[in-house]
């Protein structure tokens, strides 16, 4: 009789032959000297391997891998504060200036006495050739300014921020 | 909730309780699956160090997509997969020669034990094997690893590992058959027969 092919003795091993062929393969395994070291030694190996033991991380794992995570939390909601501020002092600034010009604008045409849609138009028209005067002429001095000193102001916060969070540098605790 | 009792919960209930905002509560999944994800990854990576830098990697990455997981798997599949991947990621980065560590499934793997024969003799064969699953390519050790370690199923560990069932059996008979010839050559089953 030939021997029994290792993929054979495998799925025996793993119960996943009929009743039929599992009684032909003990017949087998009985009769045959080799087919029984063979047999022997593979289920020595699965017997030994179900028994392995599980290795185990360092006592300190879980402590140290939540502080991390409260860590990594932390630092993203500072981020959400961050942004949020630095885009309110934006929105700030950018209404300071919007308010200027439309109450120079409004100053301007409160004599008028022209329907509401030439009002609207000329008042967009006047909006706009104040807004293109804030960026020439007397004005620009003011709004470059405004811009200048919002940016270094942001670049400084954002820059502290970085530092204190280590991102750039890929570590977060 | 006391921790004893957070303890009987299932992965999804402790899921759901971390993304209701209790962040502690991920420690008792890190403690239910560190031991066995570690045992992987020191098996794939076949070194302490650096398997539980990975792990440590992995969790993170899993806590951070734990908004996004839909329970579409187990949440120890998803969390053995992202292991899985993140070693191989490990391989490749560490520029070794991943073909060698990956053995590819067509390739035949040959084990050898290369220390001296009476001292095999005279060892527990636990000991032998313990030895020889370090020397497996490192997806043959995966496998390895999540069958008798994990105690999963062969259709978890495809899903694992993204390959079909078929080639996860080839890869454990393969490994199994290896380990077997080990033994044979140096008698060790002596004391089974």
């Amino acid at each position: 009789m030939n021997r029994l092919s290792d993929e054979i003795l495998n799925k025996y091993i793993d119960n996943e032959l009929s009743e039929e062929e599992k009684l032909k393969i003990r017949q087998q395994i009985q009769s045959s000297e080799e087919d029984k070291k063979r047999f022997a030694a593979l289920q020595a190996v699965h017997i030994n391997l179900k028994k392995e033991h599980v290795p185990e991380v360092s006592p300190d794992f879980t402590s140290r891998l939540m502080s991390k995570i409260m860590k990594q939390r932390k630092a993203k909601n500072e981020q959400r504060v961050f942004i949020f501020s630095i885009g309110s002092v934006f929105l700030i600034i950018l209404l300071i200036i919007i308010g200027f010009f439309i109450s120079s604008t409004i100053n301007t045409e409160s004599s008028s006495s022209v329907s509401i849609l030439n009002t609207i138009v000329s008042f967009m028209a006047e909006f706009g050739s104040k807004i293109s005067l804030g960026f020439s002429g007397k004005y620009i001095s003011i709004v470059g300014s405004i811009l200048s000193f919002s940016i270094i102001l942001t670049a400084y916060f954002f820059f502290d921020y970085k530092k204190h969070t280590n991102h750039w540098f890929g570590k977060t605790n | 909730m006391s921790k004893l009792e957070m303890r009987n919960l299932t992965d999804a209930e402790i899921i759901e309780s971390v993304k209701k905002g209790n962040q502690t509560d991920y420690a008792i999944l890190v403690d239910r699956y560190k031991n066995k994800a570690f045992s992987l990854l020191k098996r794939m990576l076949k070194n302490d160090f650096d398997a539980e830098e990975v792990l440590q990697d992995c969790f993170l990455k899993a806590y951070n997509g734990l908004e996004n997981f839909k329970f579409e798997s187990s949440f120890s599949t998803w969390f053995y997969r992202i292991a899985y991947n993140t070693a191989v990621s490990r391989l490749s980065l560490k520029k070794r020669k991943i073909e060698n560590d990956m053995a590819s499934i067509d390739d035949q793997i040959h084990l050898s034990y290369s220390d001296n024969s009476a001292d095999v003799e005279q060892e527990e064969l636990s000991v032998v094997l313990s030895r020889l699953i370090e020397k497996l390519p490192a997806n043959y050790a995966a496998v390895i690893n999540l069958f008798y370690m994990n105690q999963l199923s062969c259709e978890e560990i495809s899903e694992i590992m993204q390959i079909s069932v078929a080639n996860v059996k080839v890869m454990l008979y393969r490994s199994r058959n290896s380990l077997k010839e080990i033994i044979l050559k140096n008698n060790l089953t002596r004391e089974l027969l």
